[in-house]
């Protein structure tokens, strides 16, 4: 109970102390009285009776003094008068003011926006119930290489684990929908019956696939997304239990899933797997993607020995055994996996902003301190302890730091809405969850710590250094041959400033050089006027290569007769669209030959290369007369004709391929083209002609005098006039998948370059602020010296040398510091490594130059001094 | 005048406690009293008794409370809590080991 009391009297004292100090005042008024009576008892004449009872009372206004000493919440009274009078001391200087809390709102801003980012992606639990008993089930050192857990194995382990809660496993499958509209190519999931038991998530609508449904020979049925639901059916609740047509066959829709679920990107369908015995046990097994709930308390340790022993018990025998580690991590560490680097180089550029932010502020009110010197002094003089002082000038950066929070929040909540809006999709993860970007309670909570922080930091050296005033020099008029210590200060402050802006610089000049070096990669092909669309055959309604053929040849004349056309081409994968088709052959067709692979197989239409605008080095392309009648011929990229046949013309040689019906001829070597991405290596490369070889796979080049994207409805129009059933999907220009390859790297610079920049204004802002003090304060001297005959010139380089001096030694110090720390972004470079010294060189003279103006300018004003005035102001 | 007797760290906060397990008064009855009841041996200046009672106040060992006095004035009237008893119980049993412990060394037997 006792803190009860204590606390009403300290909530008395700092909310009613109007009160508190009246009473205070009654209650030693009252003693006094009594004396007075007592001595007036005693007989004493009025006037001295009072007299005599002041005396013995020693001085109200001191007993008084000492009552609030006693009751302990001295500092709290002393807090909220500092706190109430700062305000006033900061109005009266408001450039001061907004200098210093723009600076703290753009560090602390940047600090609570990457934070949040790093919260929602990283510290936020997964949005399922439970989140942390989910977790990912692989293999790691198996011999082939595979991660992804075999059929059998997942049956037996969903079988017989007494460790798991729930199993589930998944494999990606693209659906085609028709009988509603417009035919449709749809993302998604063959997914276990224990899917979305074991995420935990029950349906808007509907049901959960029965165990029933989700095996060979299963009954067909569907669950929809929400938005599917929205944008197809109309949001008809009636859609339960009604038949859709995916990939020509029936299915019936048993349930529709609530808008938040998100699982892995964006998908629209979702459709139980069902294993047949020969994808069990036969040659080609099913590879399925696999997580899983623990039971509660159970460790992952002791799952992973439950989910091993199971293995062997039953797989020994089968003859596709492979030996291999089984491996679980939580299902967060899966998704977010890889996405720490990114976001660790941006919490560490920001840190240092914030650095920079309260180094400038620091030497702001190192500045004003001076100004204020008298007034420290004049306290001190009266009888304000160090203490005191310190806790009085700590209580006006406190507050300076919660109004640099304040305006930081605002800033921090529009780049959020920025970030989210810019940031390319999966930077920041598999999950899409950039989105979830906010500001909670957390980053709250992080933004008050790094303000209180930078309070303290920026505060403190101010605050110790100017407590101790030498109070004979300060009273005294000017005083300012006391400031050498102080002036380290400043110079330690402006060095590092300039140290830390050289690191961001140099790390974003790295980033800024990987990029140009990327974009300067010749992709192997002409990305203009190239508009690309992705067509998948369906095996019922294509089931043979006749078919298949048919279809290609009608739709490419087709196609190539629409006005605007130049050519029109097409093959299984283009370069930037997904997945490779790879294949491994041994370069003499027996089975202990050279292994030659991975090599990217291509099936081509004869226009295709001319539509892409590949060049040809040697040979011919494709022709119309390469027929499934002809002998079989194909074409190398550049680098497997060097792999196959170095230093030889390959024209007219045979490759022992096992897959044609017999071994082709090489008729052409073409260019390399970047399959994944200009800053992946060059995959070697091999097609074979569409007419020879075929799969219900393609994706169309459509080369136009046009713009391309307006040719989307009338290829789209073509290709429903010859199967009204069958969708086109992935319609993008080529130019936009080449943007999109580069579009993480581009934010990243984005991110990292706009960071540095941010540096480089603030610490030229702290170069700037620190001579135009210098000037100020020499005004005196350089007056005398001009009266001496100095010229302009002389002052000039007395300032610039001097400020030029730290930049030099800032600029040292942070080619240093960066040689260190550009190693942790070595895997986001490209073309060059950690220390490339033409960014280091550049950096370095950037930020030389940009501190030269920073001098220049308030130096020049030194010039402008009238040495009579300046002498004189004395 | 005859010079009054220092009191020692803590005893007058002792002493404070004493009188105040009597009846709640105010501060200058405490003073009166404990100058009449040492015989005017003791005599607490009003420098050390305020911020004492302000201070024994703040720890909760006694509560205040405005009232009438005897001269028909409005005064604040202090009064023991149930902390402050414990805590009288305490410094008393402290005091006197304290005092005898002393008395065996100045008074040798």
């Amino acid at each position: 109970m006792r803190w009860i009391q204590r606390l009403r009297l300290g909530l008395r004292s700092l909310f009613q102390s109007r009160q508190v100090d009246q009473e205070l005042d009654d209650e030693l008024r009252y003693h006094l009285d009594r004396l007075i009576d007592e001595n007036l008892a005693d007989g004493m004449p009025p006037e001295e009776a009072r007299y005599a009872a002041m005396r013995a009372m020693g001085g109200l206004e001191q007993r008084k003094e000492e009552c609030r000493d006693a009751r302990g919440w001295r500092w709290l009274d002393d807090l909220v008068s500092d706190l109430r009078f700062a305000p006033r001391a900061f109005l009266k200087s408001p450039s001061f003011t907004t200098v210093a809390v723009a600076s703290l709102a753009l560090g602390i801003g940047v600090n609570t926006a990457i934070f949040s980012a790093v919260n929602a992606l990283l510290l936020k639990p997964l949005p399922y119930p439970h989140p942390d008993r989910l977790v990912w089930i692989d293999e790691v050192g198996r011999n082939d290489g595979v991660s992804s857990v075999r059929g059998v194995t997942f049956v037996d382990w969903s079988q017989h684990s007494r460790t798991l809660d729930a199993i589930a496993a998944y494999n990606t499958e693209d659906l085609t929908l028709t009988g509603v509209g417009e035919p449709e190519r749809l993302a998604g999931f063959q997914v276990s019956a224990g899917f979305f038991p074991t995420l935990g998530t029950s349906m808007l609508l509907g049901r959960n696939f029965l165990s029933t449904e989700a095996r060979a020979g299963g009954e067909h049925v569907a669950v929809l997304s929400r938005s599917l639901w929205q944008r197809r059916f109309g949001s008809e609740p009636g859609v339960i239990g009604r038949s859709i047509r995916l990939n020509d066959r029936g299915y019936r829709v048993v349930g529709v899933l609530p808008p938040e679920f998100h699982f892995f990107g964006r998908r629209e369908l979702w459709v139980p797997l069902a294993l047949d015995d020969q994808e069990l046990r036969g040659e080609h097994q099913a590879l399925l993607e696999t997580f899983a709930r623990l039971k509660p308390g159970v460790t992952r340790e002791q799952a992973v020995a439950e989910l091993e022993t199971i293995r062997s018990a039953y797989e020994k025998e089968t003859p596709s055994f492979v030996e291999g580690r089984v491996r679980l991590r939580p299902l967060h560490d899966y998704l977010v996996g890889g996405r720490y680097q990114l976001l660790l180089i941006l919490l560490g550029s920001v840190a240092l902003i914030l650095v920079i932010a309260c180094a400038n502020v620091a030497n702001l009110m190192l500045a004003r301190a001076v100004v204020r010197q008298k007034q420290l002094a004049i306290r001190a003089a009266l009888g304000a302890g160090r203490s005191r002082l310190v806790r009085q000038m700590l209580a006006e950066s406190g507050l300076l730091a919660l109004g640099g929070a304040g305006c930081g929040l605002v800033l921090a909540w529009s780049l959020t809405k920025v970030l989210g809006a810019i940031s390319p999709p999966d930077t920041f993860g598999e999950i899409a969850r950039v989105a979830t970007i906010s500001i909670d309670a957390r980053v709250l909570g992080f933004t008050l710590l790094a303000s209180l922080l930078s309070g303290v930091l920026f505060g403190l050296p101010p605050a110790l250094q100017f407590s101790r005033p030498n109070l004979t020099s300060s009273l005294k008029e000017g005083g300012r041959g006391v400031l050498s210590p102080r002036q380290r200060t400043r110079q330690v402050l402006l060095v590092t400033q300039v140290a830390l802006s050289v690191v961001l610089l140099i790390g974003a000049g790295l980033l800024l050089r990987s990029f140009v070096n990327v974009l300067n990669v010749e992709p192997g092909f002409r990305s203009e006027n190239l508009l690309t669309l992705r067509i998948s055959l369906p095996d019922t309604r294509y089931p043979d290569h006749a078919r298949r053929v048919q279809f290609q040849q009608q739709l490419l004349e087709s196609v190539a007769a629409v006005p605007g056309v130049e050519d029109a081409g097409a093959i299984t994968n283009l370069p930037l669209t997904g997945d490779d088709i790879i294949a491994t052959f041994t370069a003499d067709g027996t089975p202990n030959g050279r292994l030659i692979g991975p090599v990217v197989l291509g099936m081509a239409s004869p226009d295709y290369f001319r539509a892409l605008g590949v060049r040809l080095r040697t040979g011919r392309f494709f022709e119309a007369g390469d027929s499934a009648d002809t002998s079989p011929v194909i074409i190398l990229s550049q680098s497997l004709a060097e792999i196959l046949f170095p230093g030889q013309d390959p024209v007219g040689r045979l490759v022992p391929l096992p897959f044609l019906k017999g071994p082709p001829t090489v008729v052409g070597v073409v260019d390399d083209v970047t399959r994944q991405g200009r800053d992946e290596a060059i995959r070697p490369e091999l097609y074979v002609p569409y007419q020879q070889m075929s799969i219900g796979l393609m994706t169309l080049a459509v080369r136009s005098t046009l713009a391309p994207q307006s040719l989307a409805t009338a290829v789209r129009k073509r290709v429903l006039a010859i199967d009204p059933d069958q969708p086109v999907h992935d319609v993008m220009t080529m130019h936009e998948r080449l943007d999109g390859s580069v579009a993480p790297r581009r934010f990243t610079l984005l991110l990292v370059g706009g960071l540095a920049l941010l540096a480089l204004l603030l610490a030229a802002g702290g170069v700037y602020g620190v001579i135009t003090y210098l000037v100020t304060q020499r005004a005196h001297e350089v007056g005398i010296r001009m009266a001496l005959g100095a010229r302009g010139w002389d002052v000039l380089r007395l300032f610039v040398t001097q400020g030029m001096a730290l930049a030099a030694c800032g600029v040292a110090i942070g080619v240093l510091a960066a040689l260190g720390l550009t190693r942790v972004m070595a895997s986001l470079l490209f073309g060059i490594t950690a220390t490339d010294p033409l960014t280091f060189v550049m950096v370095a003279i950037v930020l030389i130059s940009v501190t030269l103006a920073a001098c220049w300018l308030p130096a020049r004003r030194a010039t402008a001094v009238d040495p009579l005035v300046a002498v004189r102001s004395e | 005048m005859s010079k009054p007797t220092t009191l020692m760290q803590g005893t007058l906060d002792l002493l404070i406690l004493k009188m105040l397990a009597v009846k709640p008064m105010h501060g200058w009855a405490i003073a009166q009293r404990i100058k009449h009841m040492s015989n005017d041996v003791l005599q607490v200046g009003q420098g050390s008794l305020y911020p004492a009672l302000h201070k024994l106040e703040q720890q909760a060992w006694i509560q205040a409370e405005w009232g009438e006095s005897e001269s028909k004035r409005r005064a604040k009237y202090y009064s023991l809590t149930s902390a402050g008893r414990k805590a009288l119980e305490r410094e008393t049993g402290q005091w006197e080991r304290l005092s005898t412990a002393i008395s065996l060394i100045i008074r040798p037997a």
